[in-house]
């Protein structure tokens, strides 16, 4: 084998593994293919049931034909947690105002249940005008925890300060209980129109 | 050859450490990325051997060889390939097989048949892309590994920084220190009238 050959093949295999690694040069990063994964497979949610501010249960794949709004929380976050509960705050707001509002639900998961009990989840609420119609704050059973994370790809690193750092988003399940959106927690307008396009 | 055995003993030697310092190394990514890496880079560089270095007409220049090293490191540069290797044992255990094998390997073998002007392009590449990881790293509005934090993020960042600068000036001071060349730089650096 000549030395061109053997140049070619390496390139050629070379930039292939890197393409499809990379989902072709579209996801550098595991929360950029997270979001991809999700658009194109549109992943199924487990059914787990999950205890709200209130006292009362759900589940999170609600069988009445709504479009549910999933948030990852811990209400004693002092900052991204709190930002991003203004974010759903104003998308609480807009979808009020809109068609759709019969069809939408937020909900703010912990993924701290242990610590956030009712009176936090409540008291959460009550920082960001959830409503408890449209908008709850919510715990699932510590048992289901791992298996809630996993499936939405969420990863919960604890930081420096006796809290957690954690990929923030707004997860969108569509009416069939499948994971089919993942946007950035400010994306306010996008979610809008996304809930708008998936509910005509 | 004892020498070989010298250097066989020491890369295992490497490589045992870098095992049982996973836990440790892989906490921050600096450590991962600029202890852990080199360091395993530098168990391939360790095996090879005289029979090695004369791989023959197919790698001639050294290109076939450093091809697969610069891709393979391509290909552990993506932040996914990182926070794969911490989430799943596969990946850790494809990271300690071809980051000694298809990096430092034949890196060691592409790089001593290279032609000088090769090598310094592959020299100036090396820099500017720690100096562009650098910066993003430093400023990145997001977390780029979903298994680090922030702040440890931009260790790493400065990290790189501190590489490129350091690797400049290693790189550099041959200029000044051998014998063909260290008047001619001298004299022009620092111009003196004799």
């Amino acid at each position: 084998m000549n030395a061109f050959k053997v140049n070619s093949v390496i390139i050629l295999l070379g930039s292939f593994i890197l393409w499809f690694t990379t989902d072709g040069l579209q996801a550098l990063t595991t929360e950029g293919a997270r979001r991809l994964e999700v658009e194109k497979q549109k992943p199924v949610m487990p059914n787990i049931t999950l205890e709200t501010m209130s006292g009362a249960h759900t589940r999170l794949l609600n069988s009445s034909g709504h479009v549910t709004v999933v948030e990852f929380i811990y209400t004693t976050c002092p900052f991204i947690c709190q930002v991003d509960g203004g974010y759903l705050s104003r998308l609480q707001n807009e979808i009020k105002e809109r068609a759709i509002r019969e069809k939408v639900r937020i909900i703010s998961v912990s993924f701290d249940p242990l610590r956030d009990n009712l009176n936090e989840l409540s008291y959460y609420a009550k920082r960001h005008n959830a409503d408890g119609h449209i908008w709850t704050i919510a715990r699932p059973g510590v048992e289901d925890l791992k298996s809630l994370l996993k499936a939405f790809g969420v990863v919960v690193i604890p930081d420096e300060e006796g809290g957690y750092v954690h990929n923030s988003a707004m997860h969108i399940i569509d009416q069939q209980g499948r994971l089919s959106f993942i946007l950035d927690s400010n994306d306010v307008q996008g979610a809008v129109k996304t809930l708008e396009r998936m509910l005509p | 050859m004892i020498d070989n055995k010298i250097k066989l003993l020491l890369a295992s030697l490497i490589f045992t450490f870098c095992i049982f310092s996973r836990g440790a190394f892989e906490k921050f990514p600096l450590t991962h990325i600029l202890v852990q890496l080199p360091l395993l880079i530098c168990v391939g560089y360790l095996l090879v051997d005289e029979k090695l270095l004369r791989l023959g007409e197919w790698n001639k220049g050294g290109y076939a060889t450093l091809l697969i090293a610069i891709f393979t490191i391509a290909f552990w540069m993506l932040p996914r390939s990182i926070d794969a290797a911490l989430s799943s044992n596969n990946m850790e255990v494809l990271k300690f097989i071809t980051v000694p094998l298809l990096i430092g390997l034949p890196l060691k073998i592409g790089w001593a048949q290279a032609h000088p002007i090769l090598k310094g392009f592959l020299k100036a590449q090396a820099i500017s892309m720690l100096g562009v990881a650098a910066f993003i790293y430093i400023h990145a509005p997001i977390r780029i590994c979903v298994s680090y934090l922030e702040n440890a993020q931009q260790d790493l960042g400065y990290g790189f920084l501190y590489t490129a600068i350091a690797l400049a000036v290693l790189w550099s001071a041959p200029l000044f220190l051998s014998r063909e060349t260290k008047n001619f730089h001298l004299q022009l650096f620092f111009p003196t009238n004799s």
